[in-house]
C-alpha cells in the first residue's frame, strides 16, 4: 500500500517536472525567433503535445474589424480551421473568453450553448472537450487559445487549466515581443525611406548658385528638412548674362512621394524654360502637365521670377504661393509683393496665370519663402506669422547668404523644443 | 485622433464631419470616406470643416482629390464651416479660388437648391 502510494507521488512529480521542462522550453522557443507565425506555432505543438490534446488553436483579434481571426491551426483539419474560421466577440467557446477574459473548460462541447458549430459542420472534425485560455498583454485581451479534445478521451482538468494558462501568458509574451519588433522594423524602414526621399529632394537642387561676372546680383537659399521630409524646392534658371529665373515651390504631402513630384517637376521645369521664355506661359504649360498627369489630389505652390540683370525689372508670377518679399533698401521698408496670383499648379487646366512687373533699386533684395517658415511654431503653439517675418527681415543686410541663414536660425530659434513639421526653405536675391 | 463620419442629406447628398486635424497621417482616412462617396458617384459632397483646426496640405491635397474626382461625374464637392486658421491655409494658397466654401451647412445647402 505504502509502495503503491509512493509510487502515485512519484509519478505526479514527474509529471510536474515534464511541464516545468515544457515551460522552460517555451520560453526558450520564445527567445528564439522573433518570427510571428512560426513562435506561435511552435509554441502550440509544444502546448499541445503537453496537454495531450487533438488540436489546438490561436485565435487573435483583429483591431481593425473586431473579429477573431485565426492565426495558427493545429490538427487533422487545423489548414481549413486556419482559412474558413473567423468569429464574432462573443461568438462560441472562443468568442466567450475573448469577451469575458475568463479561461474555461468545456466538458462537453456539443451540449454547451455557447458552442459554435460552424466550426465542426465545415470541418468535418468532431469537438468533444475543449480548454480555452484569453491572451492577455496589459490587461488587454489580444485573443485566445485553446487545445481540443484529450487524447485519452477524458475531459481537461483544472490541473490541464492551470497548466495551459501559463502557455497561454508565454504566447501572448510572445506575440507582444514579434508585433514590437515588427514595428521597429516597419518604423527603420519608414526612417531609411525618409532617407531615400531626403537624398532625392537634395539631389534635385542646385548644387552652386548663379554668380555675376559684372556683379549685377548676389543670390543664396537654404532649405532644412523637416523630419518627415516636405516638398519644398528652389531652382535656378541661367538664359543668358542678362536674365535670371527664380523658381521657389511647395509639392503637397510629405516624403518619398513629394519628393518624386518636386524632382520631376524641377526637370520639366528646366526643359519648359529652354523652350518658353514668358513667365506666364511657362507656367500655363507646366501646369497643363501637372494637370494630366496628376494623381491623389497632388499639387505645388510655386512662384517663378524673372530677373531681367541689366535694368532690376523683375517679372513675377505665383501659383498659390506665399508672396515675395520686397527689401527697399533705400527706403528702409519691407513689404509683401502683392501679386494678382493663380491657383497652385496640378488643379485647374485651363487657368491662365497672370505676371505682374515690379523695379528693384540698385542694393534692394527680394525674399521668396515656403510656408514652413511663417508657420512655424512655437512650443506655445503660435506661428512665427508673416508680421513676424517682415520685421525681422526689415533691417540692413550684409548679403544674402547673410540673410536667409540669420532667418532661419531666427525661425529654429523660436521654435526650439517645438517639432519642426515643414521644410524651412529661403532664397534671397539681391540687385547689386 | 481623427473622426470622420458620414450623414445623408437627402438622395443626392452626403455630409462628411471631420473632426480633429487633418494631416498626412490621418488623410488616408478622409481620402477613403471621400473616394467611396466618388465612386458611388455620390452627386453633393458636403465636406463639413467646423472641428477642423488644422490641415495640411496632404489634407488639402486629399479634398483637391476628391473635387477632381466628383468633377468626372458632374457631381459637387463643396466645403463649409472652415476655422480662421483652415480658412487662412485656403486663401494664402489662392485654393478659395478652386473650391466652393460657404461659411455653415445652412448656407451650403441653401446654394444646393439654387
Amino acid at each position: 500500500m505504502q509502495l503503491e502510494q509512493l509510487q502515485e507521488e512519484l509519478q505526479q512529480l514527474r509529471a510536474r517536472v515534464d511541464n516545468l521542462s515544457s515551460l522552460i522550453e517555451v520560453s526558450i522557443i520564445i527567445n528564439s525567433t522573433l518570427d510571428l507565425d512560426e513562435v506561435i506555432n511552435l509554441v502550440m505543438e509544444k502546448a499541445q503535445s503537453v496537454m495531450r490534446a487533438e488540436a489546438s488553436s490561436v485565435m487573435l483579434i483583429n483591431e481593425e474589424t473586431g473579429m477573431l481571426e485565426c492565426e495558427v491551426a493545429l490538427g487533422e483539419v487545423g489548414s481549413q480551421v486556419k482559412e474558413k474560421i473567423e468569429l464574432k466577440i462573443g461568438e462560441g467557446i472562443a468568442g466567450w473568453v475573448a469577451k469575458t477574459g475568463e479561461p474555461l473548460i468545456v466538458p462537453d462541447a456539443p451540449s454547451d450553448p455557447r458552442f459554435a458549430r460552424k466550426v465542426d459542420e465545415e470541418t468535418g472534425f468532431q469537438t468533444k472537450s475543449i480548454l480555452a485560455v484569453p491572451l492577455v498583454v496589459k490587461d488587454r485581451i489580444i485573443g485566445v487559445a485553446e487545445v481540443i479534445n484529450r487524447v485519452d478521451g477524458r475531459p481537461f482538468s483544472e490541473d490541464d487549466l492551470h497548466l495551459f494558462s501559463t502557455f497561454g501568458r508565454q504566447v501572448a509574451l510572445a506575440i507582444e515581443n514579434a508585433r514590437m519588433h515588427r514595428y521597429m522594423l516597419e518604423r527603420q524602414k519608414l526612417e531609411q525611406q525618409l532617407e531615400a526621399a531626403r537624398i532625392i529632394q537634395e539631389s534635385f537642387m542646385p548644387q552652386t548658385f548663379p554668380t555675376s561676372s559684372k556683379n549685377q546680383f548676389q543670390v543664396f537659399a537654404k532649405t532644412q528638412p523637416a523630419a518627415s521630409i516636405g516638398g519644398d524646392f528652389y531652382d535656378f534658371i541661367e538664359y543668358d548674362s542678362n536674365k535670371l529665373g527664380l523658381v521657389m515651390g511647395d509639392v503637397s504631402g510629405k516624403g518619398i512621394p513629394a519628393a518624386l513630384y518636386m524632382a520631376r517637376l524641377v526637370s520639366d521645369f528646366r526643359f519648359y524654360t529652354q523652350i518658353e521664355q514668358s513667365v506666364s506661359d511657362t507656367l500655363d504649360k507646366i501646369n497643363r502637365l501637372l494637370v494630366e498627369r496628376g494623381r491623389r489630389g497632388m499639387f505645388v505652390t510655386l512662384q517663378y521670377i524673372l530677373a531681367d540683370l541689366n535694368s532690376g525689372m523683375l517679372e513675377i508670377a505665383s501659383a498659390g504661393h506665399l508672396p515675395a518679399i520686397h527689401i527697399r533698401t533705400k527706403t528702409g521698408d519691407c513689404l509683401p509683393v502683392d501679386v494678382e496670383g493663380g491657383v497652385p499648379l496640378g488643379i485647374l487646366p485651363q487657368f491662365r496665370y497672370p505676371t505682374r512687373r515690379l523695379q528693384l533699386m540698385h542694393g534692394d533684395y527680394i525674399v521668396c519663402l515656403t510656408d514652413g517658415i511663417i508657420e512655424a511654431k512655437n512650443r506655445q503653439g503660435e506661428q512665427f506669422s508673416l508680421s513676424r517675418l517682415l520685421n525681422f527681415l526689415n533691417r540692413t543686410w550684409a548679403s544674402p547668404d547673410d540673410l536667409v541663414e540669420s532667418l532661419i536660425a531666427e525661425v529654429r530659434h523660436f521654435s526650439r523644443g517645438a517639432e519642426q513639421h515643414d521644410d524651412l526653405t529661403v532664397l534671397a536675391f539681391q540687385w547689386c | 485622433m481623427l473622426d470622420v463620419s458620414t450623414r445623408n442629406i437627402d438622395k443626392k447628398g452626403v455630409v462628411i464631419a471631420i473632426a480633429g486635424d487633418v494631416d498626412l497621417y490621418s488623410s488616408p482616412e478622409v481620402r477613403k470616406v471621400i473616394i467611396d462617396l466618388t465612386n458611388k458617384k455620390t452627386k453633393n459632397i458636403l465636406v463639413d470643416l467646423s472641428r477642423v483646426s488644422y490641415m495640411d496640405s496632404s489634407g488639402v491635397a486629399t479634398l483637391v482629390e476628391g473635387l477632381q474626382q466628383v468633377g468626372k461625374y458632374g457631381g459637387k464637392l463643396i466645403l463649409f464651416g472652415l476655422e480662421a486658421s483652415v480658412k487662412e491655409v485656403f486663401e494664402l494658397s489662392r485654393l478659395d479660388k478652386v473650391f466652393e466654401i460657404y461659411p455653415d451647412e445652412k448656407t451650403a445647402l441653401d446654394h444646393l437648391k439654387k
